[in-house]
């Protein structure tokens, strides 16, 4: 189990670096403020889960670039310097030491979003809101995976090139498109199918299903399915049917192509 | 029992071949000296070995296990000093020994392990901020800690002061008697020379000798050093001198002609400097160095 040995050693290194600490310290304030704001402006029955349909997307828009900042230099700042020779003259697989990277890393944040859902909860439920103690806690969870997507995506640009700023530049591609170009083009193609009178069918299903194919589409549609009584209910495309395993596959895919292509290539 | 054992070893990097079929074993208990000048492929080999590229062609092995599909097992027993390593940012010296115990999974005081190498009054200080000395005494530390059975030491003494470089070879001398391997690749040829066994030397890719240093200086004909102080030295007398039967090299160093021949070419060169009008001021005969013996080897490039 190697990989604690890694991830150990990258939780301290990230708790002793300053702008993460920043990050955290605004990702607190942030669900903070949100949890705050949200019995003053939201409508009733105020409660935990419905906190989580209210702040889903502020909190995704911050999540997404944190988690690249957080991953980004996990293999190619040593990889640039030298380090990485280093570590791995170590016992350690390639592979379980971007394990261990992104474990860290995202161990990190997923504490200080736990910390801040820990903030948020009470102030959503002093004085007047509902704790829903079980769906409180899938949100949080939910939260958590979803840093770990974009520490997992920015693991993934760090350990697919060979110098940090390739990474960095990587990374930033990767939360633009996945973040602003996913959103516009595929809202264009609706507004397109609306312009021609497609209002159903295969080319229009095909639209629904690509709007919801990003991290964030996918992060969104599983914290709506929490807050509302029948999940089931709507397009099964609007539904965690669809976003749940698009979830997973964000989790799990970038950061295993990633590993699998860290594992064979020359270090040279 | 073998304990490195390369066999057709070939790499290549789009038209530049490093390695060109490279046999080569090293057993147990050995100091294997591993020379080569700047581009030979001493390092590609090394990376291999370390796992960290692929050969193109042949195989490595270390403990039997494959460099490339089982560098974990290999790394469990080996201790590595790699070249061109940076420590990590925001440890301390005393940090890295730590993690190297815990990577390792033994149970060592990284004081003792820092003691031995000199840097325990350096341990609490950030690595970043180490000289390249200080850095490479702690890269020795690392490789140091769980008591390795081979250890891979590329370029050790690069920085490191003449007391270093003692220290380290008083180290190297320890593990020897200690048991275990060392795969030594250096440069400073009298480094090699100290601590060695048996050296291989490479030149573009190929290894071009292999043989304990007794058996290298017979190789070139009974290793005979002839250092020759003439009035002049231009390219005519060195073709002189090399033209003579029995002479391998003839380079021109500090005012004087050092050639490496055999014991009977050694009166012959002095007839042909003779006979091309060059008055021989001083002569001595020494025993060929291993850097005498690798200009012979790679055909006059210095390591």
């Amino acid at each position: 189990m190697t990989w604690r040995v890694i991830a150990r050693r990258d939780w301290r290194l990230l708790l002793d670096a300053r702008l993460p600490k920043v990050a955290l310290g605004g990702l607190v304030c942030v669900v903070s403020i949100a949890a705050y704001v949200y019995p003053v402006v939201g409508t009733a029955p105020i409660t935990t889960s419905r906190f989580g349909a209210f702040a889903s997307g502020w909190l995704g828009g911050l999540l997404a670039p944190i988690g690249v900042l957080f991953g980004y230099g996990a293999v190619a700042r040593e990889h640039e310097s030298g380090a990485l020779r280093l570590a791995l003259s170590m016992p350690h697989g390639r592979s379980t030491l971007v394990l261990g990277r992104f474990v860290g890393r995202a161990g990190v944040l997923g504490t200080a979003i736990v910390a801040g859902m820990m903030i948020a909860g009470a102030l959503v439920v002093y004085p007047f809101g509902t704790l829903q103690p079980l769906r409180f806690l899938a949100f949080v969870l939910l939260s958590v995976a979803y840093g770990a997507i974009w520490v997992g995506i920015g693991v993934a640009a760090s350990a697919l090139v060979a110098t940090n700023r390739r990474a960095l530049v990587l990374g930033v591609v990767a939360l633009f498109v996945l973040v602003i170009v996913w959103d516009a083009v595929t809202a264009g193609a609706e507004a397109g199918l609306i312009a021609a009178g497609i209002a159903e069918g295969p080319v229009h299903t095909a639209v629904q299903v690509g709007a919801q194919l990003d991290p964030g589409s996918a992060f969104e549609g599983l914290v709506t399915a929490l807050a509302v009584s029948d999940p089931g209910a709507g397009a099964w495309y609007d539904g965690p049917t669809l976003s749940l395993p698009v979830f997973v596959g964000w989790l799990l895919g970038p950061l295993s192509v990633a590993m699998l292509r860290f594992e064979w290539r020359d270090l040279a | 029992m073998t304990v490195i054992s390369a066999t057709d070893l070939s790499k290549r990097y789009g038209d530049v071949l490093a390695l060109d079929r490279v046999d080569l074993t090293v057993d147990a208990g050995e100091t294997f000296g591993f020379l080569g000048p700047n581009g030979a492929g001493k390092s590609t080999f090394i990376d291999i070995l370390l796992g960290f590229v692929t050969p193109s062609d042949g195989t490595m092995s270390v403990f039997g296990h494959d460099c490339r599909d089982d560098g974990v097992a290999i790394r469990k027993r080996v201790g590595v000093l790699p070249e061109g390593y940076a420590p990590f940012d925001g440890l301390s010296g005393r940090q890295h020994v730590e993690y190297a115990i815990r990577s390792k999974g033994v149970d060592e005081n990284p004081a003792d392990v820092l003691s031995r190498v000199g840097l325990r009054d350096d341990a609490a200080r950030p690595a970043a901020d180490y000289s390249k000395g200080m850095c490479q005494r702690l890269a020795l530390a690392m490789a140091l800690v769980g008591d390795p059975d081979l250890l891979v030491l590329d370029e050790p003494t690069t920085g490191l002061d003449p007391n270093g470089a003692a220290e380290m070879r008083t180290i190297l001398r320890e593990e020897t008697e200690r048991g275990s391997t060392i795969f030594f690749s250096s440069h400073v040829l009298e480094q090699v020379e100290a601590v060695c066994d048996r050296v291989g030397i490479l030149q573009n890719g190929r290894l071009v000798a292999t043989d304990t240093i007794a058996g290298l200086r017979e190789a070139i004909g009974g290793g005979t050093k002839l250092v020759i102080t003439p009035d002049r030295i231009d390219a005519e007398t060195l073709d002189a001198v090399s033209g003579v039967e029995g002479v391998e090299t003839a380079v021109e160093r500090d005012g004087t002609i050092e050639a490496t021949c055999t014991n009977d070419a050694k009166m012959d060169a002095l007839v042909e400097l003779h006979d091309a009008g060059v008055e021989v001021v001083n002569f001595r005969t020494e025993e060929a160095s291993l850097e005498d013996m690798f200009v012979e080897f790679t055909g006059g490039e210095r390591a």
